[in-house]
């Protein structure tokens, strides 16, 4: 299976030269994937496949394109890269488009990042239906009515090969195993309350447990019946790990090559400043073994590093691709993030409550986007109004605004309860004094 | 609802998302084999799959068997060419392209409300008969129905183009792009930066089902999307702007692409002297055309008949009841020509056609696909929809509107003595069973004594879908169908889909602004 790949990456780079293009690089892809799906106590959805995919870049004459084909028959692929050549020479000669410096390969060791679990071709249609009728009986068995009920398990096996035609090859394979539960509720007035919670991990005997996944799924969707926005005020705000990465995210947005030279970053020139509470540190980890971001290389083909991004609330680092640095006149990091790997704090999500005292624990958000330009954001939120550190009225429909220089600031601490679903493996966070807009 | 892949990385809840951006640089491709005319009929022989694949009359027939052959009581094959193309434009040169080819046949075996799926991306007899008895594993019987002998269905044509894109040249687009980019500039001399991205696509499908039916479509669409950054006095904005059609290269008149470049540099200037608007309920005027958006998250997804044939929308016990006031009625339509949404065959073969989601205030019906048709014993609606051939369909929209009203947008707006205008949107979502919605506007105004006075950024909008129609108190007489890309995403399954609006007052709604 692996030499299968790596030949064709190789052989479609061999061909891609042959129609013209002085470098290439070439991706191939390949992936199988299982879905079982329970609803209304019966089976209700099997989905199974295999796919393939072939992702080129060209460099022909000094210009550059990008090509995805998944019709691999020779006679095709020979039309699709001549095709691709020609309108590659339509275009505006580029000389910041170049394949990674093939001294950026070197001393590439690829390493076992504990991806694949041995155990993958053991796991058959009857472990996949006795999985998701499991979770289906543990929710049943706490009697609770409920007007929908589904679970779900899916499972794939991918593996990657990547050639630059200037001195790098790759392969990386990896397994991912998923389950989840969404449950329905009729709550007041012809409403519905609704809680989903998945799990999904490289290794099948690291996910919860069904019980476990079915306990906190109902507990959390019989917490939740009733919600409705309170009086517009300001408290302090708890966001959970499964749903910090949002927020994470439009702080980590514009730390990339292109912002920054497309003059679309609020943190273009704060190298070296505070941007955020120091009690924020984030490193970009591919190594972490077993974690859902791991990689070897990334998507250019430069052999991955670990990073510190974000030091005690200073920005250190950007995510820069070939492409961008030589438009900066910058080196090349890396395009962007592998593993996003947060320095913990001392309690978990209960903690931070405690901690705070009153607030709101965000368990979700609904739409709202961030400005990477300027750091201006809105995002609706849903979650629960705490007191004392428990939890209380469970609140939706309401909203937070900002902008991220100043509001992340206010951050108070981060928990210990990394988020392994992810490859941003975000702890729940704390925030002070966020204004909640509601009735 | 959230029980699918991708939306299990991206969000927990049961909710679905809209986005006025597509994928630019994702989608695309040059055909190896050129396409033919537009061909809403297919005898044998004559099909685009068989010319180009060798897919007769006599592959669909055995590769249906081997799929009933448990027992299930219908199957379906979607075959599926997509082949596109995109170009983008960077400080000021068109120096990048991108071009996609997408092939292979999803096969569906139904029994009642329960199926079995799967695809392949190798068109022959071996691979087909193989992912037939992976779908058919849904059934676990003796062997169903014979499939029926199989006629060709005839379609309309919503989506007439005189020159297809697989005639169409670099040559002749590159100046596309550069004409926006060089008017952006020209406008407004704070502009900084500008970003111009191009894509077309031509989807071929062909649908055969056991009931008998083969069909064939051609689907094309293009977008232009237009970036600006402007400084002013050190200060930064981004704004963009985008065309999207089910339309060929004629849709690029130079009027359209001088709407493009002004309304890219309008939005991003108008940004200098924007405030934060304040937070806290408030009433909401929406102006005409991308609005629309409002009635995609309030009401459109909520009758989406698969989640209420689950219960598991906050609408499932409101068929028949009034839900708004009577200058209230609200369309889905698939037949709009040229509109990003629209669809001369749904991707179960149902034909093209138009339903009225709310007459005079009253919820008349679902959007059904052939599942929940027969569940609810209705015709459907030619809803059901699906990203590819890798995916299932289920009951989409595809362009939904609301009908105009009796008012003058200048008195609506006059009305109100204090709240927001919008006109345009960034994205927005919904959760299905609570009716929770969200949009993000990405222009708009405060309404001061009845004028709008500084234009407002950043700000999202939130409320409860029958809550919010129950607040629409004034309906203009302005409908306008939008001209935007947008994209809409449920359960980890994007489609192509509009939207269009009169001038409306929503009397109150919750506005997340920063000042309290």
């Amino acid at each position: 299976m692996q030499q299968n790949v790596q030949d064709i990456a190789a052989q479609t780079a061999e061909l891609a030269k042959r129609h013209g293009a002085q470098e290439a690089r070439v991706r191939v892809r390949r992936e199988r994937y299982v879905q079982f799906k329970r609803i209304e106590q019966a089976l209700a959805q099997i989905e199974e496949s295999g796919s393939m995919e072939l992702n080129l870049s060209l460099f022909v004459d000094g210009r550059f394109s990008s090509h995805v084909t998944n019709d691999v028959r020779p006679e095709a692929l020979e039309t699709f890269l001549k095709n691709a050549v020609i309108m590659t020479r339509y275009l505006t000669p580029d000389p910041h488009r170049t394949l990674p410096a093939s001294e950026l390969y070197q001393g590439y060791q690829p390493q076992d990042l504990r991806l694949v679990d041995a155990g993958y071709e053991a796991v058959d249609t009857d472990a996949r239906a006795k999985l998701v009728l499991q979770l289906e009986q543990e929710v049943l068995k706490a009697g609770k009515p409920l007007s929908n009920l589904e679970t779900l398990s899916y499972d794939t096996v991918t593996e990657g090969a990547l050639v630059n035609t200037n001195g790098f090859s790759g392969y990386q394979r990896s397994t991912e195993f998923w389950t989840g539960i969404d449950l329905t509720a009729d709550d007041r007035e012809g409403r519905k309350a609704t809680y989903g919670d998945y799990a999904g991990r490289r290794m099948r005997q690291d996910l919860p447990t069904p019980a476990e996944l079915a306990t906190r799924t109902l507990e959390r969707l019989l917490l939740s019946m009733g919600a409705h926005p309170i009086k517009t005020r300001r408290l302090p705000m708890v966001v959970e790990n499964r749903v910090a990465g949002r927020l994470v995210g439009m702080l980590l947005e514009p730390m990339s090559g292109s912002a920054l030279q497309q003059r679309q970053s609020f943190l273009e020139g704060k190298q070296g400043q505070s941007i955020a509470s120091p009690v924020l540190t984030v490193i970009d980890d591919p190594f972490v073994s077993g974690a859902m971001g791991s990689i070897l290389y990334d998507p250019e083909g430069i052999p991955t590093q670990r990073r510190v991004m974000i030091e005690k609330g200073v920005l250190k680092e950007y995510w820069v691709d070939v492409y961008y640095a030589h438009k900066l006149g910058r080196k090349p990091t890396t395009g962007g993030p592998s593993n996003l790997v947060f320095t913990p704090g001392d309690r978990d999500a209960a903690g931070l409550m405690k901690q705070a005292g009153k607030g709101i624990l965000v368990t979700s958000f609904l739409g709202g986007n961030s400005n990477a330009t300027t750091g201006d954001f809105s995002l609706g939120v849903k979650g629960f109004y705490f007191e004392n550190g428990k939890i209380g009225q469970p609140v939706q429909e309401m909203n937070i605004a900002g902008n991220h220089l100043e509001f992340w600031k206010r951050l108070v601490a981060l928990g210990n309860d990394p988020y392994l679903n992810s490859s941003s493996r975000t702890p729940s966070v704390l925030f002070d004094d966020i204004l909640f807009s509601g009735v | 609802m959230s029980l699918s892949r991708r939306e299990f990385i991206t969000r927990c809840a049961a909710s679905t998302a809209l986005v006025a951006v597509p994928g630019f640089l994702t989608s695309c491709v040059r055909a190896g084999a050129p396409l033919a005319p537009h061909a809403g009929v297919a005898s044998f022989g004559s099909t685009y799959f068989a010319r180009s694949f060798g897919i007769e009359e006599s592959v669909l027939r055995t590769v249906m068997q081997r799929a009933l052959s448990r027992g299930g009581e219908f199957c379906d094959l979607y075959f599926e060419h997509s082949v596109s193309n995109s170009i983008r434009l960077e400080d000021g040169s068109v120096n990048a392209a991108r071009s996609s080819v997408d092939l292979g046949v999803g096969i569906r075996v139904v029994q009642g409300t329960r199926f079995g799926y799967a695809f392949t991306e190798e068109l022959t007899l071996s691979s087909m008969l193989k992912a037939a008895e992976t779908a058919s594993a849904i059934a676990t019987g003796a062997p169903g129905a014979e499939p029926l002998a199989l006629a060709s269905g005839r379609i309309p044509d919503f989506y007439p183009v005189q020159t297809l894109w697989e005639s169409v040249g670099m040559d002749q687009k590159m100046p596309w792009l550069q004409a926006v980019n060089t008017r952006i500039y020209q406008l407004d001399p704070r502009i900084i930066k500008a970003n111009v991205y191009f894509s077309d696509s031509s989807k071929r499908i062909l649908i055969a089902t056991s009931e008998g039916l083969v069909v064939e479509d051609y689907q094309p669409m293009t977008t232009l999307y237009a970036n600006a950054v402007a400084e002013q006095k050190g200060r930064r904005e981004r704004n963009s702007y985008n065309l999207a059609n089910r339309n060929g290269a004629d849709f690029y008149t130079p009027e359209r692409l001088e709407t493009l470049a002004k309304e890219t540099v309008r939005r991003t200037v108008q940004l200098f002297d924007a405030v934060r608007p304040p937070s806290g309920e408030l009433p909401l005027v929406l102006g005409p055309g991308p609005s629309g958006i409002l009635l995609h998250e309030a009401i459109g997804h909520g009758i989406e008949a698969d989640f209420n044939r689950k219960k598991m929308s906050i609408f499932s016990d409101k068929l028949g009841q009034k839900v708004a006031i009577p200058e209230v009625t609200i369309v889905d339509s698939g037949i709009h020509p040229n509109q990003r949404g629209s669809i001369n065959v749904d991707d179960e073969g149902a034909l093209g056609q138009e339903t009225t989601l709310v007459e005079a205030g009253v919820l008349r019906t679902y959007l059904h696909d052939r599942i929940s048709a027969k569940h609810y014993n209705v015709a459907p609606t030619g809803s059901g929809r699906r990203e590819s051939f890798r995916h299932p369909p289920m009951p989409r929209m595809r362009n939904t509107y609301m009908q105009p009203g009796p008012h003058d947008p200048e008195a609506i707006i006059r009305t109100v003595k204090k709240g927001i205008y919008a006109d345009a949107f960034r994205n927005g979502q919904v959760t299905i069973g609570e009716g929770s919605f969200s949009f993000y506007i990405a222009s708009g105004s405060l309404i001061e004594d009845g004028k709008l006075t500084a234009p407002i950024k950043d700000v999202n909008i939130i409320g409860n879908g029958p809550e919010v129609l129950g607040r629409i108190t004034m309906v203009g007489n302005d409908l306008q169908i939008d001209v935007g890309g947008w994209t809409c995403g449920k359960r980890g399954q994007s489609v192509p889909v509009s939207q269009g609006m009169p001038t409306t007052l929503v009397s109150s709604i919750t506005v997340g602004g920063t000042q309290g």
